[in-house]
């Protein structure tokens, strides 16, 4: 950081800490900001504190909302006897695209990963089993990534579930619709072989 | 499948080399420290982009330099394409094929290679992860699949450790475990299956040969030892058969489990298998001689190329590093004059002399001498 003013190094410095965002890039960004239009840093910044100081965790599904219930858990016409629990706020979105899915959500935030410190108390685990305690959630989906720790997430929450009298169903693995059968790769291929159906 | 040209540019210590390979047999003739490894090291490391000779993927890239490249005009019958890799002194590897970039992991088996480097000699005495090694390289070329579920359990593994280590002495221990055994278990298996697979053919293979080097005197076995297998070791034959292999697993996990918490690693899993080689009913490790161990490195190495024809449906190449001068006329002979007629060969000597005229006639001999190659 020898060569760089201070505002422009600590600039870099935080913009480095978010994910995905290598040095070079948080050095493009952070000149892109100095250099251009003033309102558009401010705006940029102003959006950045009130996102920050206007959500919260929704106090139902843990996903972040600027109103608590979030409007999802508020909806009268989802089917409440659906949960469908995801790592991260995003995947909510990915779901709703589909427009199929008509149930509610329960947010983890994040996975159960040793190697980075996180366990099943870090996760918003407490708070999916008070909301089934009602007895109204009849499904439980387990939506998590599938990945090593996605599925060490969905089998800690399927140990933890089917105990408790819960359907709990796991995402399928298969083939990707529209793909060509020569680029999906050997594990995603043996899974969705054995998951096939008769037709 | 063979390399028609080979392309470096900064890569050791070559600044740039531009070479056409026989489809037989190539003889790389120099002094030492002229770059004749190096040139083997570039084509092991375009199969499997991985080096053994290199703790860091930086020491690849010339002196003073920033970027690297190799790359290996591959031709299969009639059609050819290109592989190459880029090496940044400060970053990720690039792969592409085609010029199409390519994960590494995809791009295995495009060209496939048997190394016989003078490390390997201690292939039979040496520690178990050696002979680990040699089945994962063979097996990664080979097998999509197989590279798949080895870099997943490395990734269980590396989890199921700091796990074990977290969970010493706290009562919910079970529970968490339990879900790492289970992703334990589903990679593990499909690995030790095919392990268990590969060194039945290996071997049947590695015994026809060390048969015919040794006419018949002395007779080689090799046996997979899953991590669980007593010196007394089950048939083989088990140990191919996933359901069996399960349950062995889960039982080696229930019994295990206090001492893996009360030492905090994982004890069970196929980072723990070996391979026994066996000479005349004896096992190697503890008797064979510099000679019986050379031999059965030499069949055992010529094994693999049969077992990548047989999986691959082509042979692969063989790079043959200094190992001549270790071997008898007779296994030399053997080497150069059967081999070299199927399996496009890079050899590397220092001296040219003791080989048979007739053999140097055959075969393209290229000078090596301070990082450049000319035809002789």
């Amino acid at each position: 950081m020898l060569h760089y003013s201070r505002p422009i190094a600590r600039l870099i410095e935080e913009l480095n800490k978010l994910p995905g965002i290598g040095p070079k890039t948080a050095q493009r960004l952070a000149y892109h900001l100095v250099t251009g239009p003033k309102e558009d840093a401010q705006s940029l910044a102003d959006a950045i504190i009130e996102a920050r100081e206007r959500t919260i965790y929704c106090s139902v599904c843990c996903t972040i909302t600027d109103v608590d219930p979030c409007s999802l858990c508020r909806d009268e016409t989802r089917d409440r006897t659906l949960l469908c629990v995801v790592e991260e706020p995003k995947d909510i979105i990915v779901l709703e695209r589909t427009r199929e899915y008509k149930g509610l959500y329960h947010v983890l935030h994040g996975a159960i990963s040793p190697m980075e410190g996180v366990g099943p108390q870090d996760l918003k685990i407490k708070e999916l089993l008070a909301r089934l305690g009602d007895g109204r959630v009849q499904e439980v989906i387990l939506a998590t990534d599938p990945n090593i720790e996605g599925e060490a997430t969905a089998m800690y929450l399927a140990r933890l579930l089917k105990p408790l009298g819960m359907k709990v169903t796991r995402m399928a693995h298969g083939m990707p619709v529209g793909g060509d059968l020569e680029y999906v790769d050997e594990v995603t291929l043996t899974k969705a072989l054995e998951g096939r159906r008769e037709l | 499948m063979d390399i028609r040209r080979l392309i470096l540019k900064d890569f050791r210590n070559y600044a740039h080399l531009d070479l056409e390979p026989a489809g037989g047999l190539n003889l790389l003739a120099g002094a030492n420290a002229q770059g004749k490894t190096n040139l083997l090291e570039s084509i092991l490391f375009l199969a499997v982009f991985r080096s053994p000779r290199a703790a860091r993927e930086a020491e690849l890239v010339r002196w003073g330099q920033e970027e690297a490249q190799a790359a290996a005009q591959i031709g299969r019958g009639e059609t050819t394409g290109r592989l190459e890799v880029r090496l940044r002194r400060d970053g990720p590897k690039a792969v592409l094929w085609n010029g199409a970039a390519q994960r590494p992991q995809e791009a295995l088996g495009i060209l496939t290679a048997v190394s016989f480097f003078p490390d390997d000699l201690d292939l039979v005495k040496g520690a178990p992860a050696g002979r680990r090694r040699l089945l994962d390289v063979l097996l990664c070329q080979a097998d999509g699949l197989y590279r798949r579920h080895l870099a997943r359990l490395n990734r269980v593994l590396r989890h199921r450790n700091v796990q074990l280590k977290g969970l010493q002495g706290t009562p919910k221990a079970a529970a968490l475990l339990e879900v790492w055994n289970e992703q334990l278990v589903a990679e593990a298996v499909p690995i030790m299956v095919r392990r268990a697979r590969a060194v039945r053919r290996l071997g049947q293979w590695a015994a026809a040969i060390h048969s015919r080097i040794t006419a018949g005197r002395e007779r080689l076995e090799l046996v997979y030892q899953p991590f669980y297998a007593g010196e007394a070791g089950d048939p083989q034959e088990a140990w191919e058969d996933a359901a069996a292999v399960r349950d062995r697993f889960q039982q080696e996990l229930r019994r295990r489990q206090g001492e893996e918490l009360a030492r905090g690693v994982s004890l069970v899993g196929p980072q723990r298998d070996d391979v026994r080689f066996v000479i005349d009913g004896a096992d190697a490790r503890s008797f064979a001689s510099q000679g019986q161990q050379r031999t059965a490195v030499l069949a055992v190495k010529l094994a693999e190329l049969e077992l990548l024809k047989e999986e691959t449906a082509e042979y692969p190449v063989l790079l043959l590093d200094d190992v001549l001068s270790e071997l008898d006329a007779t296994r030399r002979a053997y080497l150069l004059e059967v081999v070299a007629e199927t399996v496009q060969t890079f050899v590397t000597t220092a001296h040219l002399e003791p080989l048979p005229s007739s053999l140097r006639e055959r075969a393209r001999v290229f000078r090596v001498q301070g990082g450049t190659v000319r035809p002789d």
